[in-house]
């Protein structure tokens, strides 16, 4: 994500400085060519306006009788070649557009521009050109024309050798290249290094956001800086310890109601523990009675308190598990058997099951492996099902509970609680888990037994589910891990 | 991160084949034929039974001449209907032999050359030429160089003196006239030498091969602020006239009179007209008179009795 981040960044500036430089680059290249060939274009037209000069001079004064006719223009043309060798070729026409002097005969005049088009001979204007010759490379051809306002001699052309400006060029192109490439090396290096001690200590703070755990939270290792990042470990600091405050008033909160909801439960026991008090209760009373009618018989008076210790026992028995379903603890993990702590909830059910004719069959795996769990929440799950169970049997007249554990051999306990009770509606089945959702008469449940449940099996690392037809019954499914919560 | 180096790679792919599109174009620098100046006006015809040819002294270098004159030639051409071509000689003799011999039928003489010539040669001045002020007159100046220590015309006792042709105003008037008045002969200078131009005897002093020379006021003028120093002005000559075969067709004359004489140099359009006319001529022109000249005429015929020493 990091490297991703700074890769990122780097190729889009990178992109962004080889375009701007690409740009500036040809933009300045265009800009010297075009001032080298027009440095080019001027001299060739300085150096020709000068010959022309002297040529005109010449040619005036051969007209004035000042000069010999024979052979001056020839020996001009010849000295000036002599003397300047950037200049290739020369012709100089008459005022018709014939050829009166030129410099070579051989194929290396105007007309040898390849492709390119030369400047046309008598067309009576300086004009410039630049085009590639078959026998002299590039050349600048310039025409001038050897005239006096209207007086015409004739048009003077002349070819400049442009092979020097252009390897001129050339260098120039790969001078501004090679630093254009220097330039984007050097800056995406730079903006590389410098990215990369940015966003080392981003880095820093992702890894210890990576490491964050919510069980063990300890205080972040990194200093904070004046920078956007050190504001940034500061907030990371402070949100780490708001979030431990919420997440201890949350299982706070979270344990008081898994004890409200185990307390709603023991309501929901009530008829059914005083009905199992009130038989031993009943017992006691009638041995009272049968030890008042005879108190000197001792035999039976013996007798009588050792069936009245039994009745106390058994009520002493019934009061230890409720207060033993009722405690609260905190959450304990310990290795525990699944298939005892469903006996002994269903040992708080007997009266209340009994009552509705409800049938328990138990299909418990008998080596059942041990389940790394907190014995009171998983109880309470169980108790809730069962209660639901229970319930959804009241109107039914009886019914039948399937239980049935079993692992998988894959590091996980299953627990099925089938009934066949009245089952749930499918536009309800999406909203059993919501808290306070509830199908129940008010004041015969809080709506937050299987949202409770459902937070226990998280809690834990498992998962609840559930398969209801209505009528038919409802069937759920707990899948935990044998080692617990990871 | 194959897909990565795979997309870099694309990346510089692309740029490098932009740096190869971009180094062709850059280094095919072909250009198509531009013009640098349009061109000039349609050619006079040389020759042909039109044509009037006009002779100009040689005063200036050919290519002078052509530069100043041929614009005049042109605007006759062109408000006559007439075509004028320049005729150029070798010499001031020259030019007189052409008019002689027909070769040319009007021609700028210079004022000394004009009067010598009026004389036995069948010709008349038709204009002369007005000055910066308006003034159909010119002036001869002595020049030296800025460094001179050369301050009048006295001081030229032992110096070398350079002058333009001996036929001439400016190659007549200090030796035959000035000298004498400052009390100087030109045995008392160390040498005189003639050059065929007026700006050639600019050159000359500038150079220091000269000490002094002898030039028109319309050529010192270019020269002022330049290293040239004038220590001495003529009095005010009539301007070098332009004259014309006594044979001429009138016709063709009066063309030539009133063309010339529609020249007003106060008016901005002439101002641009006669740009790149010869300085001298540029001023516009009044009609000319055999007598105006005849002045000038008496006191150089004097001194021609009186042999120079």
């Amino acid at each position: 994500m990091m490297r991703s981040l700074k890769a990122r960044i780097v190729l889009f500036l990178g992109i962004l400085m080889i375009v701007l430089t690409m740009m500036i680059s040809i933009i300045l290249l265009y800009q010297w060519r075009s001032l080298i060939l027009e440095n080019q274009r001027q001299n060739a037209l300085a150096v020709a306006r000068t010959f022309a000069a002297s040529i005109l001079d010449g040619l005036i004064y051969q007209e004035s009788g000042l000069l010999p006719n024979e052979g001056y223009l020839e020996n001009q043309i010849h000295n000036f070649l002599g003397k300047n060798s950037q200049v290739r070729w020369l012709v100089m026409y008459d005022r018709d557009g014939h050829v009166a002097v030129r410099s070579s005969f051989e194929s290396s005049d105007p007309g040898d521009a390849g492709e390119a088009e030369a400047l046309p001979p008598a067309a009576g204007r300086t004009g410039t050109c630049i085009y590639r010759s078959r026998s002299f490379g590039w050349i600048l051809e310039t025409a001038l024309p050897l005239q006096i306002h209207s007086k015409s001699w004739g048009e003077l052309h002349m070819g400049f050798d442009l092979e020097p400006a252009r390897a001129r060029l050339q260098r120039l192109f790969f001078l501004i290249f090679g630093l254009a490439v220097l330039f984007v090396v050097s800056i995406t290096a730079f903006i590389w290094f410098f990215i990369n001690r940015v966003t080392q200590s981003l880095g820093r703070l992702v890894t210890e956001m990576k490491q964050f755990d919510l069980d063990n939270i300890t205080p972040t290792q990194m200093k904070a800086g004046e920078d956007e990042i050190g504001v940034l470990v500061s907030n990371f600091e402070k949100m780490k310890q708001r979030l431990q405050q919420s997440r201890q008033q949350l299982l706070n909160a979270q344990r008081q109601i898994y004890h409200a909801e185990k307390l709603a439960s023991i309501g929901r026991l009530a008829s059914g523990v005083a009905h199992e008090i009130n038989n031993p209760l009943h017992g006691m009373k009638s041995c009272l009675y049968a030890i008042a009618q005879e108190p000197r018989n001792l035999p039976e008076v013996k007798r009588y308190l050792g069936l009245a210790d039994e009745a106390l026992d058994h009520i002493a028995m019934i009061v230890q598990k409720l207060l033993g379903f009722s405690r609260q603890h905190a959450k304990q993990t310990v290795a525990m058997e699944l298939n005892g702590e469903i006996e002994k909830v269903l040992s708080l059910l007997t009266y209340r099951l009994s009552k509705n004719q409800i049938i328990i069959e138990k299909k418990f795996q008998s080596d059942l492996p041990l389940l790394h769990a907190d014995p009171n929440l998983i109880q309470e799950v169980i108790m809730n099902l069962l209660l639901n169970s229970a319930d959804s049997m009241e109107e039914e007249e009886g019914g039948t509970i399937h239980i049935t554990t079993a692992s998988d051999g894959e590091g996980h306990i299953h627990l099925e609680i089938a009934d066949t009770g009245c089952g749930i509606d499918s536009r309800d089945l999406d909203k059993i888990f919501d808290p306070f959702f509830t199908t129940k008469d008010e004041g015969k449940g809080t709506g937050l037994g299987l949202s409770v449940s459902l937070g226990i099996i998280e809690s834990h690392g498992g998962t609840i589910t559930c398969q209801s037809r209505p009528y038919r019954g409802t069937t759920f499914h707990i899948t935990l891990p044998i080692q617990g919560a990871k | 991160m194959k897909s990565r180096i795979a997309l870099i790679l694309l990346i510089l792919i692309f740029f490098l084949a932009l740096t190869l599109l971009v180094y062709r174009n850059f280094m095919d620098i072909t250009t198509a034929p531009d013009t640098v100046f349009p061109p000039a006006a349609p050619l006079a015809a040389a020759g042909g039974r039109d044509t009037v040819h006009v002779g100009v002294i040689s005063r200036f270098s050919p290519n002078l001449i052509y530069e100043g004159y041929q614009p005049i030639m042109d605007y006759l051409s062109r408000e006559t209907g007439i075509i004028f071509a320049l005729k150029l000689s070798s010499s001031y003799e020259e030019t007189i032999a052409q008019l002689d011999q027909g070769q040319i039928q009007s021609a700028f003489l210079g004022t000394y050359l004009y009067l010598k010539a009026r004389r036995d040669h069948p010709i008349r001045c038709i204009l002369k030429p007005l000055n910066s002020q308006l003034q159909p007159y010119f002036h001869s100046m002595v020049i030296t160089r800025d460094d001179s220590p050369i301050r009048s015309i006295s001081d030229l006792a032992g110096k070398r003196l350079a002058l333009p042709s001996a036929l001439s105003f400016s190659g007549n008037w200090l030796l035959g006239y000035e000298l004498q008045r400052h009390g100087l002969k030109v045995s008392d200078l160390d040498s005189v030498r003639y050059f065929g131009f007026h700006h050639t005897v600019v050159y000359q002093v500038l150079l220091g091969r000269f000490d002094a020379g002898v030039v028109k006021d319309r050529v010192a003028a270019e020269f002022t602020g330049k290293g040239i120093r004038v220590i001495a002005v003529s009095r005010e000559i009539p301007g070098s006239p332009i004259i014309v075969r006594r044979d001429l067709d009138p016709l063709i004359t009066e063309a030539m009179v009133k063309a010339l004489l529609r020249i007003d140099a106060r008016r901005p359009d002439h101002r641009a007209l006669v740009r790149d006319w010869d300085p001298e001529f540029a001023w516009g022109f009044v009609p000319a008179e055999e007598s105006d000249y005849d002045q000038v005429d008496a006191i150089f015929a004097a001194l021609e009795k009186e042999p120079r020493r």
